[in-house]
């Protein structure tokens, strides 16, 4: 009987086809880049330090006169990057997230295993309130 | 007599060729080689609703507060990133607040266009990211 493939080989076969199939569904790092999602994607690249990097994009309305919580993260290990929009309320003008003038301003806050949250102050808690903000972050 | 692993082997083979073939199937549509234009670009990416995304670059320059004119009607405007050139020849970031100088961008309904807040001579450029709603 001849052995054509060994049952190794199979295993490490599967094996490659399956990374093969999650570059491909993330879009590869040399091209394609996933559609934004309120779920979480890969982006198909990684990190400095090789892990994969994610990103997820959140939306929402100012909830608090100082900060709005985001409760339903993901297991986030570094946050690599963010950026974002707010729309005023009643206001004639959009600004990005993160943005600072000597009257206004709003970031973003991480606290490890719990949440992330918008910080502002009053004047923005007065005059803006749908946001997007998508975050970029490897996992633990 | 038939090897019962090898069969279990070859089934596996055949169900990660199958999910290659679904995943290359849903493969977006690359991205790369989309270049910057004062005209508006489809950036063949999708935003969370499903629409398309497109972007377009605006230029503008002044001394002090103006509007770069966009018709901003039907757009849901959804990102924006800019860079104003200082008059000492520094290229700087926006938002720029310090003491004596700023230079900040307003998408305004109100203007139907960029509101450039500023005070102090620029260049500038900003690049929309936006939707359709009509």
């Amino acid at each position: 009987m001849i052995n054509v493939i060994a049952i190794d080989d199979i295993d490490k076969l599967i094996e490659k086809l399956e990374d093969i199939k999650d570059k491909i569904s993330s879009g590869g790092s040399g091209g394609g880049i996933p559609d934004y999602s309120l779920t979480e994607k890969k982006t198909g690249q990684k990190w400095i330090d090789g892990k994969d990097i994610w990103f997820r994009t959140f939306t929402g309305s100012l909830d608090g006169t100082t900060s709005t919580h985001i409760t339903d993260i993901p297991n986030i290990d570094t946050i690599i990057s963010y950026s974002g929009m707010i729309k005023g309320n009643n206001y004639p003008i959009d600004i990005t997230i993160p943005y600072t003038d000597s009257n206004r301003s709003i970031n973003l806050n991480y606290k490890p295993n719990d949440y992330l949250s918008l910080v502002y102050n009053n004047s923005v808690y007065n005059s803006f309130s749908d946001y997007n903000i998508t975050v970029y972050y490897t996992k633990v | 007599m038939i090897d019962v692993k090898k069969v279990e082997d070859f089934e596996k083979l055949t169900d990660s060729l199958n999910s290659i073939a679904t995943a290359i199937e849903n493969m977006p549509t690359p991205t790369s080689g989309i270049n910057y234009s004062t005209e508006e670009q489809n950036t063949r990416l999708k935003w969370i609703d499903g629409k398309d995304i497109y972007f377009r670059t605006l230029i503008g320059s002044g001394s002090s507060d103006y509007v770069i004119p966009i018709d901003l009607t039907n757009l849901n405007v959804i990102n924006y990133k800019g860079v104003w050139m200082s008059n000492d020849g520094v290229v700087r970031g926006e938002p720029w607040t310090t003491s004596g100088t700023w230079f900040r961008f307003y998408i305004g309904s109100t203007y139907n266009g960029v509101y450039v807040e500023c005070n102090t001579s620029n260049t500038c450029y900003i690049t929309l990211y936006y939707t359709k709603t009509v």
